[in-house]
């Protein structure tokens, strides 16, 4: 893997491993923006998946917090960072991160993956 | 042609309404009628009978589904007009789609045509799952038991067995689970287990601490018993490279279980109120807030579910329970009205609503104004209403009876310390039993002497289990989020207050149990059919003395005749509804059920009729 596609992966993992200022304020991991709202089918689908699949480590409350469950960005506007693409969140969506977040490559469908970034992108 | 023929037959085109889509949706003629109505076919051009056909119209929040008869035919009740989408269903094939415009009193035909699928493992329900989960070997027989007994109860399995993680990411998985649950709450005191402390009363002696430095009850020794085997088993048979499973979906429903209608209403996210009334003839829902002792009835806008995270298409699997806003308890109203949004509801055909799980409160259905009892310490899940206008409700360690007069409150204990009361429902003489899901055992309190006796359940005979297994059944134990596997789980229970006999779903053996209130005796366990991982959850009864009972597990309804003992399992239309309580509705012939939907964001009405094919 070339070294720009390897220091973008990190850096993504790093985003979604520790939320940014803007989406969760110091000392508090709930959400502070809401997500956006789906409008076409493909997001529809893709909000579906990340209502199946992401909450645990991407919707934020109080008691995660307090539990000390592993931090994490609610992924709400993650595409306003121009420094993230569509390509390396899907290949982060389907390898994972070690011991912070499971690998999805063996039970979503390119398909499915293709409306989890739609949806991704409206969050 | 003469004149008058072709404006019949211009009107008569007219009639026709042109539903478009999906392939397998086709066209023809509309038939001499009004209503909607139509045939599903195989590929084969054979028709089939149990498809289920839904109808919901464009922005609205009520779906109407119905079931093919033995020719293949279905036809449903009128429906308002508007601009349809019309989909078939059956597990093993694709669903077809049509859209279009019903017209009031107008006839309208829509044929669908299935063509089978290849891997439809999406479209199971949990029941249907394990099932098809390898049981060649006493090993892999075991671990369907392990998954349900240790996972089911957070998870829908079929949530957990859609996915595929290998063992590190299973692992992962499951060391989050140790500090939270799937609701977000911490597992270790969210269902009320006591630190340290076994069904029965006997202390653990190991000292062994929880995640969160508690004394380790039963759910995390249970849980940390079986962890290891379950991230081995799940990356074997969901790993990488899973192991071929051979799908066996259930038969689909056929003769008296197809002629029902079910009308499903999309329930609003919103969850800030107290209470939530449903009106059955609008599907709109008002939500009740108590706001400085004053109760406040607003009006929530009708919001239709995202169509992909409804469970009305079954290949886009079982959905996050957590996620979907559900409802967990229903209670019918003596307004017509189905209240829900709290738990531990009961109606009192006073004209309240009672609910609550730390407390008693009392919804007045005429004012709309809800009344909080003091908190009663030692509260838990069922209620039900005495003839003497009582009101009970299980307690940590029993039953407790309120003067809702005084707000005076009495508990009755269990002889069985620990044993997890859960349920409670009252007989037809006035005696009060309660389940206690932790000990397998029916504990009732005699109504005129207050003395509390036990009826205990056989234990449950299971091949394939390891000595371990045995030892921790009888060291660890069971509570109520999971379970030793050889626990029986009487959970829900409804008595019927006209006839002679307490039900109660086992809900880890998939059975329903009769205790005669006569005798005080155990006088039948059923095995519910396809229902051994079905979970078997609330049971009441009807003015016909008809079983009806819901399954968690799987998208049925059930009904048993005491009779006959024969069963109906009448299918629900949307998947991984995870459906926990159940409401009927006596005033009409035959009863209409209620069935709140858990897993999915939605409350069922069943009404059953004669003719599928006909309206």
């Amino acid at each position: 893997m070339e070294f720009h596609k390897v220091s973008r992966l990190l850096f993504l993992a790093f985003v979604l491993a520790f939320p940014p200022a803007t989406v969760a304020q110091e000392g508090q991991n709930v959400a502070t923006i809401a997500p956006g709202n789906p409008q076409t089918e493909l997001q529809k689908r893709g909000e579906a998946l990340f209502a199946k699949h992401c909450p645990l480590c991407h919707i934020f409350t109080k008691q995660k917090k307090n539990l000390k469950i592993q931090a994490s960005s609610d992924l709400v506007g993650l595409f306003k960072d121009s420094t993230i693409s569509e390509d390396a969140v899907r290949q982060l969506i389907q390898s994972g991160i070690p011991k912070m977040m499971p690998g999805f490559k063996y039970t979503l469908e390119p398909t499915e993956l293709d409306s989890l970034i739609a949806y991704l992108k409206i969050r | 042609m003469s004149r008058s023929y072709m404006v019949l037959l211009i009107l008569g085109l007219a009639a026709v309404v042109l539903l478009t889509g999906h392939p397998g949706a086709s066209q023809t003629s509309a038939v001499p009628s009004t209503g909607l109505a139509g045939t599903v076919k195989g590929a084969d051009g054979k028709p089939m009978e149990g498809v289920a056909v839904s109808a919901k119209a464009e922005g609205v929040t009520i779906t109407t589904s119905v079931w093919t008869n033995q020719d293949g035919a279905y036809a449903f009740p009128q429906l308002e007009a508007g601009s349809y989408q019309v989909w078939a269903q059956a597990v093993g094939f694709d669903r077809p789609v049509a859209q279009g415009v019903i017209t009031a009193g107008k006839a309208t035909r829509q044929d669908f045509t299935l063509k089978p699928i290849q891997n439809f493992e999406r479209q199971l329900s949990s029941a249907e799952w394990l099932e098809s989960l390898p049981d060649a070997t006493s090993t892999d027989r075991r671990m369907k038991m392990v998954i349900l007994n240790e996972c089911s109860n957070c998870h829908l399995p079929a949530f957990i067995l859609e996915k595929r993680f290998d063992a590190a990411d299973w692992e992962l998985l499951m060391n989050q689970m140790a500090k939270i649950t799937a609701d977000g709450g911490p597992p270790l005191t969210s269902a009320g287990d006591p630190d340290g402390i076994k069904a029965g009363g006997a202390k653990f002696e190991d000292g062994e601490l929880d995640a969160n430095g508690n004394l380790a009850g039963i759910h995390t020794k249970l849980w940390k018993f079986y962890r290891k085997d379950v991230i081995e088993y799940l990356a074997r048979v969901r790993g990488p490279q899973a192991v071929p499973l051979k799908l066996k979906p259930f038969p689909r429903p056929t003769g008296i279980a197809t002629q029902l209608v079910v009308t499903e209403y999309d329930l609003p996210r919103e969850r800030g109120g107290n209470l939530f009334s449903l009106d059955p003839k609008t599907g709109r829902v008002t939500m009740l807030v108590v706001r400085n002792g004053r109760t406040d009835a607003e009006q929530l806008p009708p919001t239709p579910l995202n169509e992909f995270r409804s469970g009305s298409d079954w290949m886009l699997g079982t959905r996050h329970e957590g996620e979907e806003r559900g409802a967990h308890d229903v209670a019918l109203g003596t307004d017509g009205k189905i209240y829900y949004g709290a738990n531990g509801m009961t109606s009192d055909p006073r004209g309240y609503v009672w609910y609550g799980t730390t407390e008693f409160n009392k919804l007045d259905i005429e004012t709309q104004t809800i009344t909080a009892f003091p908190k009663i310490p030692v509260m838990s899940h069922g209620k039900d209403v005495d003839t003497k206008g009582y009101i009970w409700g299980s307690s940590n360690d029993g039953a407790v009876r309120m003067n809702t007069a005084t707000g005076e409150w009495t508990e009755f204990k269990a002889p069985t310390a620990y044993s997890r009361p859960y349920d409670l429902s009252i007989d037809r003489l006035d005696n009060v039993w309660f389940t206690e899901l932790a000990v397998d055992r029916m504990a009732v309190v005699d109504s005129k002497t207050g003395e509390v006796t036990e009826v205990p359940l056989p234990p449950l005979k299971l091949a394939d289990l390891r000595p371990e297994d045995v030892d921790v059944f009888n060291n660890i134990g069971s509570w109520d989020h999971n379970a030793a596997l050889g626990q029986q789980g009487p959970r829900r229970m409804g008595a019927d207050r006209t006839g002679d006999f307490v039900w109660a779903g086992l809900y880890w053996s998939g059975a329903i149990a009769k205790v005669d209130v006569r005798t005080k005796s155990l006088t039948g366990v059923y095995q519910v059919p396809n229902g051994r991982w079905a979970q078997p959850y609330k049971m009441m009864t009807d003015k016909n003395h008809m079983v009806w009972f819901s399954n968690s597990a799987a998208d049925f309804l059930g009904k048993f005749d005491p009779t006959t003992e024969k069963f109906t399992m009448y299918p629900l239309p949307s998947r991984g509804t995870n459906s926990r309580h159940l409401a009927i509705d006596n005033s009409t012939d035959p009863p209409t059920v209620w069935v709140p939907y858990t897993g999915a964001g939605k409350i069922a009405r069943v009404q059953f009729r004669t003719n599928t094919g006909a309206h």
